[in-house]
């Protein structure tokens, strides 16, 4: 019963854009799986020996088990949840300050929007692996050390975004008028910027989480992210890649899961976008 | 005269996502050549849906679902290809609201009129084109860039671009509707003697009364999808017949008295056209009567009018003929 | 009897362009206004006039170059937005922007009796209602969202809006521009009903001198940054003085074309002298040089060097260049001759 408003607005969602509507559904798939498996009828993921070492994918083991003889989908699944996680948890911090710093720089004008918008094109000026490097520098690889990258590459386009579209909305006659009728800062920015930005806002987020992932299995990649025996997506395909002659699969299911969730999480923004579209919405108006 | 344009019991709709939605319903309509055709009426009433299916610019959401449009004795709505591209490029010509969406904002003018004309005299071509237009400053406006003119001066251009190639009708939707009004009829002053000069029609589609009872040889007055009134310029500024004309009329400031009060129209248009029979003015109509919800009032002549109101002899006191 | 917006001798300029090549625009030149209570003054003029600029004046949005602005007596400058709220209010021009798209009618009728008077969610709503009632919206219509209404249906709730704190100055900027003349004629009988039983004071600002006279009790014309004519409305209704206003007439087609409209001229006005002098149709040589004084009788004032110079050999009222203008009450939009160009 509760979910019958998300299936009437997903209804819609699909309807604008079937593809994104499908991106949905996977990966709402691919995050209760993930969230859930301890709960699975699966070999823990780091029960060593569980299967023969390195043994092809078959029925019962679906990407096959690894060099330590451990199910090889049980720790995708596992490597999934951290990756999903990770990049959810730096997204949503990166979301709420880069919305905070993104309407102060619309709202404050001139000298503190200059110093707002400057430092931001710096920080998004560097690769987002050799932020990761430096800030490992700093604090030590580990999953903290991830988070702050994900947060430090995803923020400066939420600024920019917010800034943009906030700057837009001050300009419009409703806000003159709220202005005009003593209305404070906080009220004008909460009550009359803050909803109204929110389309070009929540698409950009979409976006942000899978640039999150990407950076966090690039970081776990190189050895930065989690460390062993915590495994994410891209720790699991650096394994593998040791053994890609002899046994591919071990590169196939961690590859897989990451590229579909990536992929799913694009076509959602894109998907967000055309949804919230003004110009598709006036075509339904009329 | 002979007719140029011949429009046949028109009816199309768009297309939504479960159902069509009525925009034109059994329009019929002559254009002899020449003539200067005004039509008025609120928003939502077809007006822009009649201009665009001319040059058969309906959209892929346009569904013509029954009737014929002929020009010049050629059937319009089978027009493809060759036929249509030249079609559209020598018979017809449009001029919109708004001039710099019209002009390509990364061309110079000269340049737009270069990819209109392809003969080596293009320059002298487009010089002549512009001083038609009063824009004898030609040095200046060829390698000026949109933006870098006045909306009265870009909307000449457009205008020059438009009858450049003498099209044998004009279509000019709300032509003047983003100029300033004291340019208005310097505007429209060049744009009719020039289609006099090279005997073009000329449809003229205004929300400004003064603009086109100035200019139009007749006025057609659109309501929910259809002709309501079709009258000369002259009888129809002296005393239009139907219901909708003349509380249109009646709302325009202007022609009030000092201490006047000005009689507006309540209500608006419905929202989607209704093929239900019945007067589709009636629920606004002051003169409705139960008759009029009984079927679909037919344009009849009505002096040198056509009107489509049942209650015409009741108003005005005379039998329509 | 005190003014509620005086304004003295304003000019506004804006730079444009780069530091060592400044552009110098003059929005405003040398304006002055006074807008008693329970009046409402007309301000005609076109793109480029200037006449956004000053409604921006009179609510404070934009600072002046140069000259005064009084609201009640008090320099407008010296009174901050919290002595100001609930005394200001604004109808502008584009009726889909001018309500925020993400609240409900209601709320956003609401707010600024919220800002203001900090009343209860109840007692406020209960105030809302009245005033949606008043502006000829069914009660219904607060529970929706903008993009559900008609163009005429979101001005009448700005202008529940602007009325429901019962200010003492109201800016109309274009306020039934956008909308069809049928919901046009609704909105200006509805503005002339409540300005008699609410008693604002009001600036219109819109480019259309027939609905411009309808509602005002004066009206100011304004050209290139500066008035060309300031009159009762009565003035509107016959022959104006100034050949400007009297183009704008001919345009809307309250007088006869022949003779009054403007030429069409796209150079730019002289540097001295009057602005209108290349598009005036009645224009002299000294008109190029010199600027126009004011004339001021009974019935406004005029900055045209012909009115002037009639004035001073004519001793007073007559009317120098009007034509005889009656008998446009029986045929309105009078046809003109079709005439070539040049």
């Amino acid at each position: 019963m509760i979910l019958q408003p998300v299936i009437h607005h997903w209804r819609d969602f699909n309807r604008a854009d079937r593809l994104a509507g499908t991106a949905s559904v996977t990966m709402m798939v691919l995050i209760l799986v993930a969230l859930l498996a301890p709960l699975l009828p699966l070999d823990p993921p780091d029960q060593v020996a569980a299967h023969p070492r390195l043994s092809e994918p078959s029925a019962d083991l679906v990407f096959g088990s690894d060099n330590l003889g451990r199910n090889m989908l049980s720790r995708v699944l596992q490597g999934a949840r951290i990756t999903i996680l990770l990049s959810a948890i730096a997204v949503l911090l990166a979301s709420v300050a880069g919305v905070a710093i993104g309407l102060i720089a619309a709202y404050s004008g001139k000298a503190l929007d200059e110093i707002i918008s400057r430092f931001s094109d710096i920080v998004f000026s560097f690769p987002a692996v050799l932020m990761g490097l430096l800030i490992t520098a700093i604090v030590g690889p580990g999953e903290f050390a991830a988070i702050c990258a994900i947060i430090l590459v995803t923020l400066p386009p939420i600024v920019r975004v917010v800034r943009a579209a906030a700057m837009e909305v001050t300009g419009t006659d409703y806000v003159t008028i709220a202005w005009l009728s003593g209305a404070s800062p906080a009220r004008l920015l909460l009550v009359n910027v803050l909803p109204n930005i929110s389309v070009p806002v929540v698409t950009q987020v979409a976006y942000s989480i899978s640039i999150g992932m990407l950076v966090e299995s690039a970081l776990s990649f190189l050895g930065l992210g989690p460390q062993p025996p915590a495994a994410s997506l891209g720790s699991l395909l650096r394994e593998g890649s040791v053994y890609i002659t002899v046994a591919p699969w071990l590169v196939f299911g961690p590859a897989i899961f990451l590229v579909i969730a990536i992929w799913s999480t694009n076509l959602i923004g894109e998907g967000l976008r055309v949804f919230f579209d003004p110009v598709r919405a006036r075509c339904l108006e009329e | 005269m002979r007719d140029l344009l011949n429009v046949e019991s028109l009816t199309i709709s768009y297309r939504t996502r479960d159902h069509l939605v009525t925009a034109l319903l059994e329009v019929s309509l002559t254009l002899a050549q020449g003539e200067i055709l005004g039509i008025i009426g609120e928003s939502g009433c077809g007006k822009s849906t009649f201009s665009s299916v001319i040059g058969k610019l309906l959209g892929p959401a346009g569904v013509v679902e029954n009737g014929h449009i002929t020009f010049g004795g050629k059937d319009v709505l089978s027009f493809s290809g060759q036929e249509l591209r030249s079609y559209r490029a020598n018979d017809i010509a449009y001029v919109f609201q708004d001039p710099m969406n019209t002009l390509d904002p990364t061309k110079t003018i000269g340049a737009q009129f270069r990819r209109l004309i392809s003969a080596s005299a293009w320059r002298q071509k487009a010089i002549e084109a512009l001083a038609h237009v009063g824009l004898t400053d030609w040095r200046r406006v060829l390698p000026s860039y949109p933006h870098q003119l006045s909306g009265g001066m870009a909307q000449r251009a457009v205008i020059a671009m438009a009858l450049i190639r003498k099209p044998r009708l004009l279509i000019a939707d709300e032509p003047t509707a983003a100029l300033d009004a004291s340019i208005r009829c310097s505007v429209m002053d060049l744009l009719t003697a020039w289609c006099a000069e090279i005997g073009s029609a000329m449809i003229i589609i205004s929300h400004d009364i003064p603009v086109i009872s100035n200019y139009c040889d007749r006025i057609g007055v659109m309501y929910a999808g259809r002709f309501v009134e079709i009258a000369p310029a002259e009888d129809f500024i002296v005393g239009p017949r139907h219901p909708y004309a003349m509380a249109l009329l009646a709302s325009e400031p202007g022609q009030e008295g000092e201490d006047a009060v000005l009689q507006s129209l309540e209500g608006s248009p419905p929202p989607s056209i209704s093929r239900a029979p019945g007067c589709a003015f009636a629920d606004r109509c002051i003169y409705r009567t139960a008759p009029c919800s009984a079927g679909f009032p037919p344009l009849v002549a009505c002096g040198s009018s056509k009107v489509a109101c049942i209650r015409l002899g009741d108003i005005h006191g005379e039998a329509a003929s | 009897m005190t003014t509620i917006i005086s304004i003295r001798n304003a000019s506004v300029q804006f730079r444009s362009g780069p530091p060592w090549a400044p552009r110098i625009v003059n929005a405003l030149h040398n304006v002055s206004i006074d807008i008693k209570p329970r009046q409402i003054v007309g301000l005609v003029g076109e793109s480029g006039s200037g006449k956004t600029t000053l409604g921006r004046v009179c609510l404070g949005l934009q600072e002046l170059t140069s000259g005064t602005i009084e609201f009640s007596g008090t320099p407008i400058a010296k009174l901050d937005r919290k002595q100001l709220k609930g005394q200001l209010a604004a109808v502008l021009q584009n009726p889909r922007m001018s309500l925020n798209p993400s609240l409900r009618v209601a709320h956003s009728v609401a707010e600024p009796l919220k800002i203001d008077r900090h009343l209860s969610a109840t007692e406020a709503r209960k105030q809302v209602d009245k005033m949606l009632e008043r502006v000829g919206l069914a009660s219904g219509v607060g529970n929706r969202f903008p993009n559900e209404l008609s163009g005429g249906q979101r001005q009448r709730v700005s202008i529940a809006r602007a009325l429901i704190t019962n200010p003492k100055f109201i800016l109309f900027d274009e306020a039934v521009s956008a909308l069809d003349v049928s919901v046009q004629a609704q909105i200006l009988n509805l503005l002339r009903e409540l300005q008699s039983s609410a008693g604002f004071a009001a600036l219109f600002i819109s480019h259309d001198l027939a609905a411009t006279r309808y509602v005002c009790d004066r009206v100011v014309v304004l050209y290139h940054g500066g008035i060309m004519e300031e009159c009762g409305r009565r003035m509107l209704y016959r022959e104006a003085r100034h050949p400007y206003t009297r183009g704008l007439q001919a345009a809307s087609g309250l007088i006869d074309a022949a003779g009054t409209a403007l030429k069409l001229d796209d150079r730019a006005g002289p540097s001295s002298g009057c602005a209108l002098f290349r598009r005036c149709p009645v224009s002299m040589p000294r008109c190029e040089t010199q600027l126009p004084p004011t004339r001021t009788s009974g019935e406004g004032s005029v900055f045209c060097h012909l009115v002037s110079d009639a004035g001073a050999t004519s001793s007073g009222d007559g009317d120098p260049i009007s034509h005889d203008a009656r008998g446009a009450a029986q045929t309105p939009f009078r046809r003109r001759s079709l005439h070539m160009p040049g």
